[in-house]
């Protein structure tokens, strides 16, 4: 009986720790305000692509630069860098999540993405005529 | 009423009203076998014949369904929605399947197809004792799946309307609201549907759900098992059918899983098999409960040890294959997942029958729990049993299903709690750092149990084996570390742990070489091994090979993480990229794929060649979805090659750019002759000329002056002469430029200033043409066929037992 106590305590405390352990490294969804709040450190910000500000890819220039401005869900526009190529379907997508950091360049914040999530709820099950 | 023109309405209906027909047999089917169940002796044959006419039109019902709206893809009926919106007339034939469960509705037929076929499986080859638990949790089950498909507005007082389920017969103008559908012949204007999803339009679609659902399905019958056993206290008898069940469903699910993940490593462009995307973890949660079930099963079978644990793995499995659907389907993923349904308003109903089922084990459990026989008798589990160690890795299991469960419900909890996290930044390395020490558990554990007796084993022989296997283990480890270089301690201690798996389960198996056909366990634990250790030299030692050393610095203040991973290379010239010369060829187009041509050559220090390989990897450029790139490979047998195009000219505006002129620029000449260099060409200036020849009549007549510049333009192209021509008449300048087409230049004589004795030629030269080219990423992948040769092994494995365990349960059956 005695090993088995352990084994459940023993349980029982790695199910807490991976508890704490995911509550701790979550990261969250904010708006850039927030995230400059905070320059270096990991977010996700969720937004929509400035249409009125040009889109920068010029894959003879330099395939691995791509910068646009994302107004986030407060209405915020920032310019947003990425070090790679243009996602796929980028233009279209209705709803950008960028995850990354603010960081200063040049006097001015601007928002590092590592990773460009695009989501298209209409992707293919667009239903117009 | 418009009389629409054209429509072909009965197939709609039949597969509207059968799938009532399926619904309602469905609930007839349950409230018998569920009498058959819980009723008196004497009733039971009664209520069970009831049940089975009741699941045999439940089949019928069910199969017709499936007949209707198969019938209706495949003749292209777009006035239904369905057929509308996943099918297309260019869609070859062998993909009607997958538009068939691209959408919802079809993937729910699916996996209420396999419940049949498994259930009517289930009545022809098994005895009768088991009969009404399963088959009630199997009716139940399709109740509530068959209720997915229904489409019924009911009007419910002071609640007003409730949907039940979306059926997949509405029609396309019920649907959806245009003009069009004013006409009564608006059918014939509808040429064509939406077309499937091209990501799907690969084999491996075809293949790969029809198996994840089978698994899904399979899962539904060892909760079945568990509940009869509960209900009617059967705890010893329903261990051998439930564990040959479970091994089923193990090896259905696993190979769905494994399927999916070659799927994303042939035809995904997101470098890799696997990317901890919630939908993956989804399917990968109720098979890590279904293993660790096997192995509580197949612990209790031998020693009686585990019972209720055992209990709670079977049936949690099943309900998180219900939660892997209601997080797929709900559209609770939202953000989290690239790859989820959209939600259809089903997630009510979702949630009901999650949690349903979840009630039904909550309470058969409670009911029963002071009851079930666990095995107390020696006081002290002994730590040199098989069983023990059996029991401490199905537990290790669950710990790794949790951390899966938690990081993965996130969403869930957002939408419960109302807050706003959002999955760890990096999230790929968040689940390694949790499920890398799990793995080294339970290769190290999964290995020495088999080498441990039920019971009790004698301590010394088993120590002396783990210090053999150990020492064998940590020399591959050290050979493989540093061949492949790694050096992080942790990746050693897989690279170990997976290397003590190999070593001990061949050991296991040579010892055991006489009954080979019964080792399906042996040969699963190897394959494990094998595929952890192709898994962690493949992800560890995972290289871009395309990194890109030009374009704009980055700058200090940027970690390497963010490399620049994408590498442009013009048509008909070359770059280097892992020791390889790959030259861009040019592409083509074959059906919707526009196919990239590059040639690989690698080339000996005396420049002889020693390969060569011609790679296509190819991109849809879809009108909807923009570019889609599937990548291409070359497998080497200790390496892939990996890549995929990330960016294309638009072949578009490629075909259309005219060539534009650059903005002029003034160049200052000796009036008496000259030479201007240029980029491309050179520019030889004659010298002003005042005498024009006939053809300037018209323009030099009546004016104060008029000279032209004789000019010789010299290029690769050879060489040309210009004339631009400088007119004052009437106090007016008027200028005539000349131009060529073919160095692509265009020249105006702008002004003489008769005092410096200079000219200004005003210069313009054509832009060069749009080159082709593509961007591309590549990767390489060591060991990767680790990976597919240890899934090969453990399925493999899997199959064996399935087939031992099938032959001792027949066995069984007979005796009995």
């Amino acid at each position: 009986m005695k090993r088995s106590a352990l084994l459940l305590l023993l349980l029982l405390g790695t199910g807490l720790a991976i508890l704490v352990s995911t509550l701790g490294e979550s990261s969250s969804y904010v708006d850039f305000e927030t995230a400059a709040t905070e320059p270096g450190r990991s977010f996700h910000v969720v937004g929509t692509l400035n249409r009125s500000l040009p889109l920068v890819y010029d894959a003879e220039k330099d395939a691995n630069l791509l910068q646009f401005a994302l107004i986030d869900q407060k209405g915020l526009s920032t310019t947003v860098l990425y070090y790679g190529a243009k996602p796929q379907d980028f233009e279209r997508s209705e709803q950008v999540v960028v995850v990354g950091a603010m960081q200063m360049q040049q006097g001015k914040p601007v928002f590092v993405a590592d990773q460009i999530l695009t989501k298209c709820p209409s992707k293919y099950t667009e239903d117009t005529l | 009423m418009i009389p629409y023109e054209g429509e072909l309405l009965w197939p709609g209906n039949l597969g509207h009203g059968a799938v009532i027909v399926s619904f309602c047999a469905a609930l007839l089917g349950f409230l018998a076998y569920g009498h058959a169940l819980q009723g008196h002796k004497l009733e039971r044959g009664r209520w069970e014949t009831w049940g089975r006419w009741a699941y045999g039109l439940h089949s019928l019902a069910v199969f017709t369904v499936i007949g209707v709206l198969f019938g209706i893809i495949y003749t292209h009926r777009y006035e239904y929605h369905y057929a509308w919106s996943h099918a297309s007339k260019a869609l070859p034939v062998r993909y009607i399947l997958s538009a068939f469960w691209e959408g919802q509705e079809g993937s729910f037929l699916l996996w209420i197809f396999w419940h049949v076929v498994l259930g009517l499986f289930f009545l022809a080859t098994t005895g009768r004792r088991w009969e009404a638990g399963v088959m009630t949790v199997l009716c139940l089950a399709q109740l509530m799946l068959s209720s997915m498909l229904l489409g019924t507005l009911f009007e419910i007082p002071f609640l007003g309307d409730l949907k039940i389920g979306s059926s997949p017969f509405v029609l396309l103008r019920e649907t959806l609201q245009a003009p069009l559908f004013e006409r009564p012949d608006y059918l014939q204007w509808i040429t064509d549907g939406n077309g499937l999803n091209p990501l799907l339009q690969n084999p491996w679609m075809v293949i790969h759900p029809p198996v994840l659902f089978l698994g899904f399905a399979a899962c539904t019958i060892p909760f079945g098992y568990a509940v009869t056993a509960l209900v009617r206290r059967l705890y010893r008898e329903w261990v051998g059918p439930a564990l040959a069940w479970s091994l089923v469903a193990v090896l259905t699910l696993g190979s769905g899983i494994i399927m999916g993940a070659a799927w994303a490593y042939e035809s995904l462009n997101f470098g890799g098999y696997w990317a901890w995307d919630p939908v993956e973890n989804a399917s990968l949660l109720p098979w890590l409960f279904m293993v660790g079930a096997l192995h509580g099963l197949h612990a209790y079978s031998k020693s009686g040890y585990s019972l209720k644990s055992t209990f709670m793995m079977v049936m949690l499995g099943f309900v998180l294959v219900l939660y892997a659907t209601f997080l797929t389907r709900s559209g609770i993923l939202g953000e989290s997942s690239v790859h989820s349904f959209t939600d259809l308003g089903l997630s009510g109903q979702l949630l009901a029958f999650l949690l349903l089922f979840l009630a039904v084990m909550v309470g058969l459990l409670a009911l029963r729990w002071k009851e079930i026989p666990s095995k107390e008798k020696d006081g002290e589990e002994s730590g040199t049993s098989r069983e023990f160690w059996l029991f401490v890795g199905s537990m290790t299991l669950v710990v790794s299903a949790f951390q899966i469960l938690l990081t993965t419900s996130i969403p869930v909890f957002n939408a419960v709690a109302g807050t706003n996290m959002a999955p760890p930044a990096d999230v790929v390395s968040y689940y390694n750092r949790w499920q890398l020490p799990i793995a080294v558990l339970i290769l190290l554990m999964g290995t020495t149990a088999f080498r441990l007796r039920f019971g009790r084993s004698e301590p010394a022989p088993v120590l002396r084996w783990i210090m053999v296997m150990t020492s064998i283990a940590v020399v591959m480890t050290l050979l493989v570390g540093y061949t492949q270089q790694i050096g992080y301690w942790s990746y050693l201690l897989l690279i170990f742990a997976s290397c003590y798996a190999l070593v001990g389960n061949l050991h296991q198996l040579y010892r055991a070489r006489q009954r080979v056909s019964t080792q399906g366990g042996l040969f699963a634990h190897l394959g494990f091994g094998l595929m952890m250790l192709g898994v962690l030299v493949s992800s560890s030692r995972k290289e871009v090979v395309s990194l890109n050393l030009e374009g704009t610095p980055l700058g200090s203040n940027f970690s390497p993480a963010q490399a620049r991973e994408n590498v442009l290379i013009y048509q008909d010239q070359s770059k280097t990229m892992a020791g390889y010369q790959v030259t861009y060829q040019g592409d083509s187009i074959a059906g919707p794929n526009r196919y990239y041509k590059l040639d690989f050559q690698k080339k000996d220090e005396n420049g002889r060649l020693v390969y060569q390989k011609t790679l296509y990897p190819n991109a849809q450029i879809n009108p909807k979805m923009g570019l889609i790139a599937s990548p291409a490979t070359m497998h080497f047998w200790d390496h892939d090659l990996y890549m995929h195009v990330t960016q294309v000219p638009d072949p578009e505006n490629f075909e259309q750019k005219s060539r534009l002129y650059a903005e002029p620029v003034l160049h200052y000449l000796d009036a008496r002759g000259d030479t201007l260099m240029l980029k491309e060409s050179l520019v030889i200036f004659e010298g002003l000329q005042t005498q024009l020849d006939d053809q300037w009549a018209e323009e030099t007549s009546g004016a104060e002056a008029a000279v032209g510049a004789p000019l010789r333009i010299r290029n690769l192209q050879g060489e040309f002469r210009l004339m631009p021509v400088y007119v004052l008449r009437g106090g007016v300048e008027f200028r005539y430029p000349d131009q060529t087409q073919e160095p692509g230049m265009r020249v105006e004589l702008q002004k003489i200033d008769p005092q410096t004795g200079q000219v200004a030629l005003s210069v313009q030269t054509l832009q060069p043409a749009p080159r082709a080219y593509v961007v591309l990423k590549m990767l390489r992948f060591p060991w990767i066929n680790a990976v597919w040769y240890g899934s090969f092994l453990l399925v493999g494995g899997l199959s064996l037992s399935v087939m031992h365990r099938n032959r001792q349960y027949s066995r069984e059956r007979t005796a009995d």
